[in-house]
């Protein structure tokens, strides 16, 4: 979430009178200051002399005094603001008295700055009577940086008075100023930076007008506060704003398709107020947070989702596929507290049956599956629940519902049918991702548990893959699937398992166990993983491609 | 004896052939129709399409798949999704778009259907070919739906869905998993193209439409009458088998007891059935039908019941029956001289093909014939140009002497002195000219190498006459001409003396006249000099104007003077002249030989030294070819008389080129 504050600012010029102090390079100073800071941010006698060897009591004295007298520390040593910007910058304040021409300007956020200085020769023309109050008195004893070229530094240290009410000369200046303030909540930060025009001296009395050069600054404010004291007001017109989550619940009528998946939405507001901070007028607050404000908002996005998602990539999904991909664009997001439901695959024809183009993507892969459906599948799916478990599975089939909590090594057991395996081979296309790799190592962690001597080997894609790194889980080279199989790549995930004795086998799964998810950390074999669907169904060595089939004959490795 | 131009000649011979064996041959009789009833399992009726409810429908659309469309249709108007497979022509066929109106009803293409067949639940039926159905078990049901599903997700490239105004087709979509291989094992398989039939044969029913016959024995064996594999053939039926063949559109099959095969054809891959115990027995009736041919080895050509079949032998591109007699055109044989062509025959002939029950033998003779390019030989040239010498020679001779004539009658006329002499020149010309009459007449190649010599010296002497008579002449002529021109001189030169004597006077008294004048215009002048001298000036001016007029007088008179003394001393040089005979040029465009104008010179060679030795032939025309002379006739009259020749002239005896 991000918001630009934009508001004008009127530049007053006035020539008063007045101590001002120039910061100028004085290493010296900027020395003791640091050598005060690493002494308990005092300047102290000892401190000095430390910085100073040499100098005597009364001398360390005389600078402690004209420490504070410029401001860097208190009547106690005790360093000050103004001594930790000489401690950084190796810059010092040089008074000076005379009169002086000041672009002033004022604004909660940026306070009575004074914006750029000019110094005056003074003359007796008697002008008492045109002196008046000043509109803006700038602050003392604070550093502002000129925005003519951003690098001059100054301070006014006084305005010397008669009668306690400093006035000037009022002088006219075309100079503008806006303030621009850019707020990101997701960054926790806020930025303002001063631009406009104003009147750069030339000399002989001369001025032109000049860009402000203004290095940005921030306010300091807390975001996530403030989006709460809007939530009653300007947000209120668009939904209800959740402060916990961070997001704005919304209806699902109404957004946009770049909304549906970015969970996020633009606003238009009219008038937003910071608190201390001034009011804006026609704000736009971008990239807010949104969500779901009921569970049939939810289910109503969830579809959405997944129906343009069938759209952008339109082609046959089997239904594990398609839960799995419904899944996917529910989890972790804002709809999934909602817990939306896939429909029955039935359902889900009857919806597509005036698509012929979608109705076949998902009807084709459920009619004509090698491996028939388990009804359980074929029935809806509710987000964030464990999917049924089945009472009996057929057998050379090993089935982890969704949301099963299995573990990995109660899969590893099951694949493993009580052999014990000499070589397995895992070939998934897609064995890259910490997340991915992290249950890689699971998966060999379970089946060396169960085998410690066992080979993994691994086949899979080359993009986006580390080598390295699976080698480093495995112990074994990967290779890679181009390499393997050429061109004719597989779109499933096998397990062969070659057993010390005995035919080798394999299994043909409709997901990859790396998918499985530990939702703590140092999980280990026996963790409870958090699974999408999977179905492995036993095949034997010549139902497996060549290149499959031999590697359970020797080859290949 | 032949007669007539010599030419080519056809001959021919008959040879019988009933007793001849044939050693492997289909053969076929008219084809019995088998009948056939159906039976549990193996049926020729398609049936009606079973209810499946909305249980998926899997169709196979291959080579005649007639039946299969419309289960697909059946199916696809009850409610049932309907997944098919077919060819990549697909479609195109009107009949095709009929599932075009089918509600739910999904098309992959791809390069070859293996079958037709329908899959509907747990039922399933493959049309194997002739119209005969395997209805399947539920296994073999099974592992069809797994071929299905191997053949739509793996092997299809193109898709298209019914329910539209006609079949888009587009790239087949990826598949959303892998469907295994089929288990070798499996009761339906698709397998590459070179599978064959596995069972053992020894004692089997068997059915092969491709390949190699099998090495072991079935007890019966079904296999295409055609040119191959005879030899393979002739062993199996001579240990026992039945091998016979009736083209009924059936696969290879395979039944031995209670098992069997199906193995139905493909260029990409076959679809391989194994049959049940229930199914083995309705197939094996397929197989015990009669046929159309039988496989037999050596039969006789002769026999009785082979005149009205077909023969298919090993070889062959198509079957025949027999053939009552074949001709036989056997290449030209050539003949080794003229008199042999008449017993000429070819040395060996081709053998009959094996189903001629007679056959017939034809050759042409050819002639021995001149070669081509062959030349005139030499002798006939050298002879030729004799007679062309000789020809010329008298030509000459005759104009000579009609030259002579003319000459002879001029002279005469223009010099009478010579009468006389005339008449003695024109004897001899008459006679000249009889000899050259005779001469004529002869032939110096007529003569031959005998005769020829004399003639040529006869010739000679008339040409040494011709030429003497030129000369004589000549001679006579230019003496006449001479004393003419003498005479004529002679009477120029007196004429030219006479004259100049004749005009000597008159030019000495006119010099004399103009010397005094000459004098008296030089005195006169003298006096207007003197004159002109003492003249006053009007005087002066006549004076001096006499003075040119006198001296222009006596220029004149000067050149007058010189003028005759010259004339004068010419006329006395041209008194003075001696007379000089001054003999006339000789006539030009004369040919300088010494014997005289257009006469020959006599030929200083030998009259014999070019005449040939050998005789001209009598017939025919001798020709010559890389050293090799041939006599060539033309008609075989002339045999006899070439024959003779030939030998005389070492020459071969031929035909003309072209016989």
């Amino acid at each position: 979430m991000r918001v630009v504050l934009t508001t004008e600012i009127p530049v007053s010029r006035v020539a008063v009178f007045a101590e001002m102090a120039w910061m100028e390079r004085r290493p010296e100073l900027g020395l003791l200051c640091r050598a005060a800071r690493e002494h308990g941010n005092r300047i102290t006698t000892a401190v000095v002399q430390s910085a100073l060897p040499g100098l005597p009591d009364a001398g360390a004295n005389n600078v402690i005094a004209w420490c504070k007298m410029l401001g860097l520390c208190d009547g106690r040593g005790g360093l000050t603001a103004l001594g930790e910007d000489v401690a950084d910058a190796d810059e010092a304040p040089v008074p000076e008295q005379g009169v002086y021409g000041l672009w002033l300007a004022q604004h909660p956020v940026l306070g009575r700055r004074v914006l750029a200085v000019e110094r005056l020769a003074s003359n007796r023309d008697q002008r008492f009577e045109s002196i008046e109050p000043l509109a803006v008195e700038p602050d003392r004893g604070k550093v502002f940086r000129s925005v003519l070229d951003g690098k001059g530094r100054f301070m006014v240290r006084d305005l010397p008075t008669n009668h306690g009410q400093p006035g000037g000369l009022i002088g006219d200046t075309r100079a503008t100023c806006r303030l621009r303030w850019t707020l990101d909540f997701d960054q926790a930060r806020d930025q303002w930076q001063l631009d406009g025009m104003i009147e750069a001296p030339q000399g002989n009395g001369k001025h032109a007008m000049r860009p402000m050069q203004h290095e940005p600054e921030s306010d300091g404010l807390d975001l996530w506060n403030l989006a709460s004291t809007w939530a009653t007001g300007a947000l209120s017109a668009f939904g209800r704003w959740q402060a916990n989550e961070r997001r704005l619940a919304v209806a699902f009528d109404g957004l946009a398709e770049g909304e549906l998946n970015t969970f996020r939405k633009t606003l238009a507001l009219r008038r937003v107020e910071i608190p201390g901070k001034g009011v804006y007028e026609n704000v736009t607050l971008e990239d807010v947070p949104v969500g779901p404000a009921s569970a049939q908002d939810a289910q109503r996005w969830a579809m959405a989702r997944f129906d343009r998602h069938l759209s952008a990539k339109p082609g046959y999904r089997s239904r594990a596929e398609v839960r799995e991909q419904f899944a996917q664009l529910t989890e972790d997001t804002p709809l999934e507290t909602f817990a939306p439901t896939l429909p029955a695959h039935d359902d889900l024809l009857s919806q597509a049956s005036k698509d012929p183009e979608r109705f076949w993507s998902l009807a084709a892969p459920v009619d004509l599956s090698p491996f028939p459906a388990a009804s359980d599948d074929l029935g809806p799916l509710r987000i964030g629940s464990p999917a049924p478990i089945a009472a009996s599975e057929p057998a050379g089939v090993v089935r982890i519902p969704y949301r099963g909590g299995w573990s990995m090594r109660k899969l590893v057991d099951r694949l493993l049918s009580g052999v014990a395996p000499r070589r397995v081979l895992l070939c998934d296309r897609y064995v890259r991702g910490d997340d991915n790799l992290d249950a890689l190592k699971l998966l060999v962690t379970a089946l060396r548990a169960a085998a410690p001597n066992v080979t993994v080997d691994v086949w899979t894609g080359e993009e986006d893959a580390d080598f390295k790194k699976v080698q480093a889980i495995t112990g074994a080279s990967p290779r890679s699937y181009r390499e393997v199989f050429g061109r004719s790549l597989p779109h499933d995930r096998y397990l062969l398992v070659l057993p010390g004795q005995g035919q080798g086998f394999g299994w043909h799964m409709s997901n990859s166990p790396i998918h499985a998810r530990a939702d703590v950390k140092g999980a280990g074999p026996e963790t409870p993983l958090r699974w999408k669907d999977l179905a492995a169904t036993r095949v034997s060595a010549d139902e497996l491609e060549p290149a499959l089939r031999q590697w359970l004959a020797g080859g290949g490795r | 004896m032949m007669q007539g131009p010599i030419q080519r000649t056809v001959r021919h011979r008959v040879e019988q052939r009933a007793d001849a064996r044939l050693p492997t041959a289909w053969i076929g009789g008219a084809a019995a129709q088998p009948t056939w009833t159906d039976g549990t399992w193996l049926t020729r009726t398609p049936g009606r399409a079973a209810a499946t409810g909305t249980a998926p429908v899997l169709v196979l659309l291959g080579n005649g798949s007639e039946d299969a469309r419309a289960a697909l249709l059946a199916h696809a108007a009850a409610g049932a999704r309907v997944y098919a497979l077919a060819g990549p022509g697909w479609s195109k066929d009107q009949a095709d778009t009929q599932v075009l109106q089918a509600p739910r009803v999904l098309v992959r293409r791809l390069a070859e259907v293996p079958a037709s067949a329908v899959h509907a639940g747990t039922e399933a039926r493959l049309w194997i070919g002739g119209g005969f159905i395997i209805r399947l078990d539920p296994t073999q049901a099974e592992a069809l739906r797994q071929t299905f599903l191997r053949l739509f997700w793996h092997e299809a490239t193109e898709e298209a869905w019914s329910g539209g105004r006609q079949f888009v087709w587009r790239p087949a979509r990826e598949r959303p998993f892998d469907v295994p291989e089929v288990p070798a094992s499996a009761a339906v398989r698709w397998e590459p193209a070179d599978a064959r039939l596995t069972g053992d044969p020894r004692g089997a029913l068997m059915h092969v439409n491709t390949g190699l016959p099998p090495d072991q024995a079935p007890r019966r064996l079904w296999f295409p009458a055609g040119p191959d594999h005879h030899e393979r053939l002739a062993k199996l039926a001579h240990a026992g088998v039945e091998v016979l063949w009736a083209d009924r559109g059936l696969p290879d099959l395979q039944v031995n007891g209670g098992a069997g095969e199906v193995l139905l054809p493909g260029t990409r891959g076959r679809l391989r059935v194994r049959l049940t115990a229930q199914q083995a027995p309705e197939v094996a009736r397929l197989l015990e039908a009669p046929s159309a041919w039988r496989f037999q080895g050596n039969m006789r050509l002769g026999e009785a019941g082979h005149r009205a079949a077909q023969f298919w032998l090993s070889g062959e591109a198509a079957a025949r029956g027999l053939e009552a007699e074949q001709l036989v055109e056997v290449p030209d044989v050539p003949a080794a001289s003229l008199r042999d062509v008449p017993a000429t025959e070819p040395a060996s002939v081709p053998a009959a093909q094996p189903l001629a029950l007679t056959v017939r033998y034809q050759w042409t003779v050819v002639p021995p014939r001149v070669p081509t390019g062959a030349e005139e030989d030499a002798l006939v040239g050298r002879w030729r140009k004799l007679d062309e010498d000789w020809t010329a020679r008298l030509v000459r001779c005759r104009e000579v002497l009609v030259a002579a004539e003319g000459d002879r009658g001029r002279i005469g006329r223009a010099f009478s002195r010579l009468v006389s002499a005339m008449l003695g020149f024109e004897r001899t010309h008459g006679g000249l000219l009889a000899r050259v009459n005779a001469l004529e007449a002869q032939r110096p190649s007529a003569a031959g190498p005998a005769g020829a010599p004399a003639l040529l010296a006869q010739l000679a002497e008339v040409e040494d006459a011709a030429r003497k008579l030129q000369t004589d002449l000549d001679e006579a002529e230019r003496k006449a001409r001479e004393d003419e021109e003498r005479e004529k001189q002679q009477a120029a030169w007196q004429g030219r003396v006479d004259a100049a004597n004749r005009d000597l006077p008159d030019r000495r008294t006119a010099l004399a006249t103009a010397e005094s004048r000459r004098t008296a215009i030089a005195d006169e002048l003298r006096g207007v000099e003197e004159s002109l001298k003492s003249a006053d000036k009007q005087a002066k001016k006549d004076l001096t104007a006499n003075q040119r007029k006198l001296s222009d007088d006596l220029q004149r008179a000067n050149k007058e003077v010189t003028r005759l003394r010259g004339e004068i001393t010419a006329l006395e040089q041209q008194a003075a002249e001696r007379f000089e005979f001054r003999p006339p040029p000789a006539p030009t465009g004369r040919p300088a030989q010494p014997g005289g104008r257009f006469v020959p010179t006599a030929s200083s060679a030998r009259p014999t030294a070019n005449v040939p030795d050998e005789a001209l032939p009598e017939v025919g025309s001798l020709r010559t070819h890389k050293g090799q002379r041939y006599l060539v006739i033309q008609t075989w009259d002339q045999l006899a008389a070439g024959e003779q020749v030939a030998s005389r002239l070492a020459a071969k005896l031929v035909a003309p080129e072209n016989a």
